[in-house]
Order: C-alpha cells, then sequence, then structure tokens
C-alpha cells in the first residue's frame, strides 16, 4: 500500500535502546512510543539524561535500537530515501572545521537534492530565515558563536524543504530575537505541511510551535498529550512545575 | 551524484584551508628553488635539478594525498561524522570524497608544480633535452663475462637499428678480484659492422654507445668484473622537454594520489595522524620496494635474518607499488614519457582501487547494544 497523508510521518513503537553492558547498562530509551503525523509538531519534554536524543538518533536511523520499531516516512528509519527527506539540527553546535556558513549550507542543498538552478536563491532564504547575515555567513563556522552555530545548523536543515525536520534543543543558545525569527520560520514550514519533531527545555519554543508533546524520564513515555492541557494553565514561565507534576506521577 | 560532487568540493576547501597546506605550499617552493639552484655544469646541472624537483614534488604529493587521513576523524571528534550520516549522501560518497579531494589535489600539486619547473627551466637554459626511446627487449638476467683461463666469455648482441643507442649496466665484482673495486671504473667492450672498441664507462648507469651499424655486441673487458645489462635502448627523434617535464609530473601525482584511499581507510580506525604518518611510510617502502625486497633476499642469508626479511616483505606486499616514479629517473636522464610509463602505474592504481572499495563498502562495527 503507497504511503498517504494519513500515515504517521514518524512512528515509534516499544522503542528500546541500552547503552553498556551487564550491571553498567543505561536503558536510554525503554519502551517509548510516540507518533507525528504530517503537518504536526511534537515536543519532547524531560530532564537531562531522560532519553530526548537517544529517541531522535534512531528516528534519524543514527542508532539501531535495541528492541522496538521506528518508522519514518513510511519506511524503516535510516532509509536513504528518508534521510534525503530530513533535516536535522543535532544537539550541540556542531562544526565542519575551516568551513564558511554560507558553503555549509551550500553543502547541505547539494546533498539534499536542491536542483542547482535553485540552489543559490534557496541558500539565501534559508541564511535569511535564520537571521544570519550575509557578512556572517561568509566566515568560518569554527569561529561562530554558539547562536550563530545554531542558527547556520537549522539553516542546513531547513534549506531542502524536508518532509520531516528533526530538532535536537533547536533554540538553546539563541538570544530572544533569534528564538522569535527561529519559531517564525518553523511555524511557516509547519503550515505549509512539514512536520517537526523538535526536544527542547524552553517552555517559549514549545509552546510557540507544538500543539503536543510527550514527558519523557528515566526512559519511558511519563506524559502525552495536548501541550495546553500538560501545562493544565500553569502560569510560571517554564517548564518545572510540569517536570514536578510528572515526576509525582 | 550532486552530493560527491559537493562533499568532494567541501573536502577540497577544508584541505586547502587547513594550516598544514600553507606550510606544505612553502616547503614545496623552497625545495623546488634548491633543486633549480643545485651547482653543477650544463647537462648535469640540468638533469639534477629535474630529478630533484620531480623528487620533491613527489613528496608533497604523497603527504598532500597523506592528507585525506584528516577529515574522518576531525568529523568523528566533531560530531559532524552524525549530522551527515543523518543526510540523505550515499555511504560511499560519503567515506570516499576525503580520499577522492586528496587524490585530486595531489595531482593538481604534482602536476602544477613540474609546469611550473619546466618554465622556469625553460626559461633558463636549464631544460633537459629529451628524445623518444624505443627499449630493446633484454633478457634478464644478461651478464657478460670476459675471457679467463678456463672460462668461455659470455656476450650479447642486441638488434641493429637506427639512432643512438643506450645501455644500463652494473658492475658485479668477481669474489677472487674484490681489489678491482677499487678501480672504480668499468669496461665494455662494443662490436659493430665498424670493428670493436672499449668504453670507459660509469660503475653503475647508463651508457651511450653512439650510432653502432648493424647488431651490436657487448662483451666485458675485465675478467675481474662481470658486466650486468639492464636495459638498452635507442633513441628516436626530439620531444619538447616541458612536455616531458609535465608528463613527469603528471605521473608522480597519479602515483602518489594513489595512496590517498590508503590514508582515508586508516583513518576510519585511527586517528588522523597514525593514519597520516602511516600512509606516508607505506608510500615510501611503495617507492623503495625493489631495494627492500633485495635486502629482503640479503636479510634471508643471515643468521636469523628470517624475522627482518618477512617483516620487509609484509611491509611491501601492503604498500602500494609505485614502480611509476621510475619516471623521475626516465625524466632526468632526457628520456620521454610514453604509455608504458603510465602503465606501470597500474599496479598502484589496482591497490587503491581494492583499498577503495574496502573503504566504501565495508560497513561500520555494529552501534553498541
Ligand atoms: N553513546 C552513549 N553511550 C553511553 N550512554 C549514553 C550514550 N548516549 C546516551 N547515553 C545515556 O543515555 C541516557 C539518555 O541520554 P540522552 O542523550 O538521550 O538524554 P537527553 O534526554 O537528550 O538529555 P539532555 O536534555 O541532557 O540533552 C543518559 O543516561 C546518557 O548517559
Ligand atoms: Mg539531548
Amino acid at each position: 500500500m503507497p504511503p498517504s497523508d494519513a500515515d504517521p510521518v514518524v512512528e515509534v513503537r516499544d522503542l528500546v535502546r541500552t547503552f553498556g553492558r551487564g550491571t553498567r547498562t543505561v536503558r536510554a530509551a525503554d519502551g517509548v512510543s510516540l507518533s507525528l503525523a504530517r503537518g504536526e509538531a511534537l515536543a519532547l519534554l524531560g530532564a537531562n539524561g531522560s532519553g530526548k536524543s537517544t529517541t531522535i538518533k534512531v528516528v534519524l536511523g543514527l542508532l539501531a535500537p535495541t528492541s522496538g520499531a521506528a518508522r519514518v516516512l513510511g519506511g524503516p528509519a535510516g532509509r536513504r530515501d528518508a534521510r534525503a527527506r530530513t533535516g536535522y539540527v543535532p544537539e550541540e553546535a556542531r562544526r565542519l572545521p575551516a568551513v564558511r556558513g554560507r558553503e555549509l549550507v551550500e553543502l547541505f542543498a547539494a546533498i539534499q537534492g536542491v536542483p542547482r538552478a535553485e540552489r543559490r536563491r534557496r541558500v539565501d532564504e534559508a541564511l535569511d530565515g535564520v537571521g544570519l547575515a550575509a557578512d556572517a555567513a561568509r566566515r568560518p563556522v569554527a569561529d561562530y558563536s554558539r547562536g550563530m552555530a545554531r542558527r547556520v545548523a537549522l539553516a542546513a536543515a531547513v534549506v531542502s524543504r524536508p518532509a520531516l525536520l528533526v530538532l535536537d534543543e533547536p533554540t538553546s543558545g539563541l538570544d530572544p530575537v533569534g528564538t522569535e525569527q527561529v519559531l517564525a520560520l518553523l511555524r511557516g514550514l509547519r503550515d505549509a505541511g512539514t512536520s517537526v519533531l523538535l526536544s527542547t527545555h524552553e517552555r517559549g519554543t514549545a509552546e510557540g510551535l507544538c500543539d503536543r508533546a510527550v514527558v519523557l524520564g528515566a526512559g519511558r513515555v511519563r506524559a502525552s498529550g495536548r501541550l495546553a492541557e500538560l501545562l493544565a494553565g500553569d502560569a510560571t514561565p517554564g517548564l518545572l512545575a510540569l517536570f514536578r507534576r510528572v515526576e509525582r506521577g | 551524484m550532486a552530493s560527491l560532487v559537493a562533499l568532494v568540493r567541501l573536502e577540497g576547501l577544508r584541505r586547502l584551508r587547513a594550516p598544514s597546506a600553507t606550510a606544505l605550499l612553502v616547503g614545496l617552493a623552497a625545495a623546488l628553488v634548491a633543486s633549480l639552484a643545485l651547482p653543477g655544469e650544463a647537462h648535469g646541472r640540468a638533469a639534477a635539478a629535474l630529478e630533484g624537483a620531480l623528487a620533491a614534488l613527489a613528496v608533497a604529493a604523497a603527504l598532500v594525498a597523506a592528507g585525506a587521513a584528516a577529515s574522518l576523524p576531525a568529523d568523528r571528534a566533531a560530531g559532524a561524522a552524525a549530522w551527515l550520516a543523518a543526510t540523505g549522501a550515499p555511504v560511499p560518497a560519503r567515506r570516499a570524497a576525503p580520499a577522492l579531494a586528496a587524490a585530486g589535489l595531489a595531482v593538481g600539486v604534482a602536476a602544477a608544480g613540474a609546469g611550473l619547473v619546466a618554465a622556469i627551466a625553460g626559461a633558463t637554459g636549464l631544460a633537459v633535452p629529451t628524445r623518444v626511446a624505443h627499449p630493446i627487449a633484454v633478457r634478464t638476467p644478461t651478464v657478460l663475462v670476459a675471457a679467463a683461463p678456463g672460462r668461455a666469455a659470455s656476450e650479447a648482441t642486441l638488434p641493429a637499428g637506427d639512432g643512438p643507442f643506450e645501455v644500463d649496466v652494473a658492475p658485479r665484482w668477481r669474489r677472487d678480484a674484490l681489489d678491482a673495486a677499487a678501480a672504480g671504473t668499468l669496461r665494455l667492450v662494443v662490436r659493430d659492422a665498424d670493428g670493436a672498441r672499449t668504453l670507459e664507462v660509469p660503475a653503475r648507469g647508463t651508457v651511450a654507445v653512439g650510432e653502432p651499424r648493424g647488431p651490436v655486441t657487448l662483451a666485458a673487458a675485465d675478467p675481474r668484473v662481470d658486466v650486468v645489462l639492464r636495459g638498452a635502448r635507442r633513441l628516436g627523434p626530439a620531444v619538447p622537454p616541458w612536455l616531458n617535464a609535465l608528463l613527469a609530473g603528471l605521473l608522480v601525482g597519479l602515483a602518489c594520489a594513489c595512496g590517498a584511499p590508503l590514508a582515508a581507510l586508516l583513518a576510519r580506525g585511527t586517528s588522523a595522524a597514525t593514519a597520516g604518518v602511516a600512509t606516508a611510510l607505506l608510500l615510501l617502502v611503495g617507492a623503495t620496494r625493489e631495494a627492500l625486497l633485495g635486502m629482503a633476499a640479503g636479510a634471508d642469508a643471515l643468521a636469523g635474518g628470517a624475522a627482518a626479511a618477512a617483516v620487509l616483505r609484509g611491509a611491501v606486499a601492503l604498500a602500494p607499488d609505485l614502480a611509476a616514479l621510475a619516471a623521475v629517473g626516465d625524466a632526468a636522464a632526457g628520456r620521454a614519457l610514453s604509455a608504458a610509463s603510465f602503465a606501470r602505474l597500474l599496479p598502484a592504481v589496482a591497490h587503491a582501487g581494492v583499498v577503495a572499495a574496502l573503504l566504501a563498502f565495508v560497513p561500520d562495527r555494529r552501534p553498541r547494544r
């Protein structure tokens, strides 16, 4: 059966992923299930070490599941055609040394199949969308500040207009203006049909983009549902109250 | 394909912008200037200059090729490897890109350097006069032995032809006449339709025999020294020296570029420095393999030498065969390079192909459970 719009873009079932052996085994993901529909944005929330990045890496095919399964864009996670339609921003501001910002975005445009004739314009658009100025884009990525590196990584992820965006803490290190700029860009992509799976510790990022959230704790799904309901009218600025409630069970 | 092109381009930029690239270029420029300024007179000086310049280019190209080891460990450390692994770039393209970029740069450095050297040599009167060389088949080993009491002479006769005639010879001292080594020269008797004459030749190397008429018979003149005949050729028309220098640079670059996949393969399992140094050493082994195999044969004869011989043979077996670097000597000696010169690249290219296949297609260790 060919994939249809109604099929989830990401579907994770009973995912277990362990690291290490014997008494030192860490169950980074311990039975995680989640699904993401087309044009939907889902927030992965949870304390440090709760398994957000591990889940994301399994979805990208960078880690093999110990058990359980992840399906992405109609096939098992990690297939090449799915990777070609996925944009990823890794957790840290990771860098290819000695490459300039613009060159990095051009590289991802070429790799992810943006036609040559359109590359220039699309790279400009992506850099503009993340608010990276042209003169900054001419400097080596290795010299970037944390927030600039984040922005160029986002530009590289969105330049090919992927069907799926997987963003591991996309706004960490961004200034408030940058955060709003990036959220506006992501909202536009989401409304145009891109699915977004993102992890974050920032309430503003989750609320600014996502309807639904999955809260992880020690590798398990502690809570999931509409973000507004999970926050339950909590008026405090961060996610502290939600985390406390989830911990109490 | 688009992603391979983009990745190779990016790798090329990374290599060119690495701090070591500047150091390498400065070192190479110094070596080229030094070789062009070598002392000596006229013909000998031109030959020495070209040989020195090509040797410097070979070293530079080998280092550039070994630079293919730099990218994969750096990407691993920075997490960029995982970043690229999450894209649609095919795995073979991602792994092969550093090797392809380094190989391309190695060829570029050697060819461009040789072009520059040829231009400077031409402008300063240091060009090596070059002629087409037609090799004459010589059965190996061909040893010329002078007649002595109780021993018949052993001679070699080579076919007739037009043009100047050259032979490559080396002495082999008889056990009972080691004092002859002190003499330092070697004498060769050459007989053709015009009669016989004796040539004094340097103890090792290439001897111009003039333009003999009819078949040529070569004989050893000294009963204490046998002459090993290694090769012979007739020289044809002249070719432009700059063209030969350029071809030699290209050949040197191509030979050294064959080390790039090896560097990238080693870098999958080790640090960049380890992989780079190991590659440079293996290229050195590949360039000196004949001598190393000779040393291995010598070591076999020594008590306890078998292990040393095995080590030498093992290193030679792992290294690419850089027989094509013989082009350096040919170009310096004024012999035009030919298709046969390029054919000597085949073993190194085959080595690179096998290594590249291992690099691109052997999967990573499965992720830890
Ligand atoms: N490669 C690895 N080897 C060993 N343990 C790992 C590895 N990767 C993750 N872990 C462990 O798995 C658990 C979950 O890590 P993960 O990175 O998924 O957390 P996270 O939710 O993304 O945390 P953070 O909010 O700090 O980014 C942690 O205990 C971590 O130590
Ligand atoms: Mg994380």
